[in-house]
């Protein structure tokens, strides 16, 4: 089987507004900033995407999830003493709240999952994307990422003197996987794993890559290397903290 | 391509272990009561492990000084427990795919109070296990598995995914030997949360019935030990298909037709190769509130029609054990089709307005060759699974 990477984008490059892309402002007022980054990302890949074909499926992934819904949450626990709190941070603090708004959003009845799984989230729902496609449930899957920081997850990190020094990192990446490749393909995956194996040739340090620290690290070096635009083969090699997590082997496409 | 069981693992109100969970069930001995260990001033039932988490990390063998959250301490309990009763052949590769809906919250509850007082204070062993992962790598740990894994989280209906994942896997070649399922532990996040969404019931849950008024949140574990139908190991009971679908409805409640839980169960009927009629018997997610029991007698007519088979909701015993509710239920699936029961549907009384059907009033004997399993969780996320006779 082969799986195509179509309409990468990152958050941080999409140059739309958020209400365009989301126009109920009751849900926009509701979402975090996690939800905002992550359904304008995924909204704004899907409309690239509408030229080409439907999502039948969707995968996200995150690290720490609507954390700073949690928090609020938490902290309301501990100022009104657990009396007549208000539901909506708790309800969007669940884990799979982007792809629940995005099947909302969008009118998604398809297959929909959440993982949440540190360095590897984004590897783990990829590999259910490309299965997916193996198995015939989704011709076109809609995969992604996001992540938020908040100060209290930065005064963490720091105490637990993780990351290297790095500054956390957040944002957002969506993509929508094929098992074709179609005329908005960007790069093919040749190659995903779990395992520590010999890699022909020169590989690409996902540690080195990323100048933030955070469990996004795999999925921004995949959208650098895709928006770059330089066909060839490349190998991503996900080694956050020092520890081999997984592989990628990505042949980009020669643009138009 | 067959998926088999050769182990299974549970933990949960009614007890450590599938023993006493399967002679729970059968003697109608409910596990929902007054909280004892979880730290909360809410005064709801809870269905909870009858042990403080000083006693589980105790009967688990680790040192006391050690920090572990009540959600990793149950995981690696029914995990443990279904790794042992496969009684693999040595060198098997094992990977793990688990599921929890909150993580460490149970410990990260204790470390935020003092954290949002002083951003300095706040004991950081305590919140250094709060994502999902942390349960999953002390579960892998514990039991000593170094292979593949990986942590879902889909509310409620998380360890029903992990399950359809993880024999997916397996289909695909990707692991010979899988451990899935989801833990969760009872903290004050969770109770509140809940209890903000004014769906807990203050007595005993009654799912099913006209007068329901809510759900008891309950706390555990449930795992099963799977592999291909070539791989040597003695099979308890067959994975036979599974799927999701999403009600795309709203963001919390579910649709009045039940559209995402009927075409979940549709499509797993359509998997598995079954016509509705050679069910035996459904173990309904079944939670007691007004709106999901509601949703899914709809999707059960759509899918059954006139003829709807045996169900329960074995939450009546546990309580909602969240994330790990449909791993817990996959156990009791697979001792279903092993004792060939049909669990009770605890303090039935009068019909639902909306359902022409009783639940199964007692846990009976009787041919059970399948079971369909259903998890239902927040953001409309709907898993069936279903499950055969070994």
């Amino acid at each position: 089987m082969a799986y195509y990477i179509n309409c990468m984008k990152s958050y941080a490059g999409i140059g739309r507004e958020l209400k365009e892309l989301v126009p109920d402002m009751n849900l926009r007022r509701r979402m975090g900033p996690g939800l905002k980054m992550g359904s304008a990302t995924a909204m704004a890949v899907l409309e690239d995407f509408d030229a080409h074909g439907k999502v039948d499926a969707v995968v996200t992934a995150t690290g720490l999830g609507c954390i700073a819904d949690s928090e609020k949450f938490l902290a309301a626990l501990s100022d009104l003493h657990e009396q007549a709190l208000n539901p909506t941070p708790f309800i969007y603090s669940t884990f799979n709240t982007l792809g629940a708004i995005i099947a909302l959003l969008r009118s998604e009845p398809g297959y929909n999952n959440t993982f949440s799984h540190r360095e590897t989230s984004f590897e783990c729902a990829l590999l259910d994307a490309m299965m997916l496609i193996d198995e015939g449930e989704a011709r076109n899957v809609l995969v992604g990422f996001f992540d938020e920081a908040t100060p209290a997850v930065c005064r963490i990190v720091e105490r637990l003197r993780l990351g290297q020094g790095k500054p956390v990192g957040e944002g957002a990446f969506f993509l929508v996987l094929t098992g074709r490749e179609l005329a908005c393909s960007q790069a093919e995956i040749t190659r995903l794993s779990f395992a520590e194996q010999e890699i022909g040739g020169p590989s690409v340090s996902v540690q080195e890559a990323v100048s933030r620290n955070w469990f996004g690290a795999m999925a921004e070096a995949l959208h650098g290397l895709v928006s770059k635009g330089q066909a060839g083969d490349y190998v991503l090699v996900n080694d956050l903290n020092g520890m081999f997590h997984s592989l990628m082997q990505v042949r980009c496409l020669p643009r138009e | 391509m067959g998926v088999k069981i050769i182990g299974a693992g549970v933990v949960s109100a009614l007890g450590i272990g599938y023993d006493a969970n399967l002679s729970a069930l059968e003697s109608h001995a409910c596990g929902i009561g007054r909280k004892r260990f979880v730290e909360t001033c809410l005064e709801f039932p809870v269905g909870e492990v009858k042990h403080p988490d000083a006693e589980l990390q105790a009967m688990l063998g680790i040192e006391a000084r050690k920090t572990v959250s009540r959600t990793a301490l149950l995981g690696a309990m029914a995990a443990k427990e279904a790794l042992c009763m496969a009684n693999l052949p040595s060198g098997a590769r094992v990977g793990l795919v688990s599921s929890t809906s909150v993580g460490g919250m149970d410990l990260t509850g204790r470390f935020y109070a003092d954290f949002r007082k002083n951003p300095e204070k706040g004991r950081l062993r305590y919140v250094a296990g709060h994502d999902c992962a942390s349960s999953t790598a002390f579960i892998a740990g514990y039991c000593g598995l170094d292979g593949f894994t990986a942590t879902i989280s889909t509310a409620c209906s998380s360890a029903a995914n992990a399950i359809l994942f993880a024999a997916r896997l397996l289909w695909k070649g990707i692991l010979d030997y899988v451990l899935a399922g989801g833990t969760d532990a009872l903290c004050a996040f969770t109770l509140n949360g809940f209890a903000s969404l004014k769906i807990l019931d203050s007595s005993l849950c009654r799912p099913m019935d006209r007068d329901r008024a809510g759900l008891n949140l309950g706390e555990g574990a449930g795992y099963v030990l799977m592999c291909r139908d070539e791989s040597p190991g003695r099979p308890l009971a067959r994975f036979l298909a599974g799927a999701n679908a999403n009600d795309a409805f709203h963001q919390t409640a579910s649709s009045p037709g039940g559209d995402g839980a009927s075409r979940a169960m549709e499509k797993a009927l359509e998997k598995a190769g079954l016509a509705g009629g050679q069910i035996d018997y459904v173990n309904l997610h079944g939670t007691g509130t007004v709106n999901n029991d509601a949703s899914e007698s709809a999707a059960l007519k759509r899918v059954f029609g006139e003829h709807v088979p045996a169900f329960s909701s074995t939450k009546s015993f546990t309580g909602h054990a969240l994330a790990a509710a449909g791993g817990i239920e996959a156990v009791y699936s697979v001792m279903a089709l092993r004792e060939q029961l049909r669990f009770a549907n605890l303090r039935f009384e009068n019909k639902m307005d909306e359902s022409p059907w009783e639940p199964c009033r007692t846990t009976s004997r009787g041919k059970v060759g399948h079971v369909l399993s259903n998890s239902f969780g927040f953001g409309g996320n709907c898993t069936t699974l279903i499950f055969g006779r070994a």
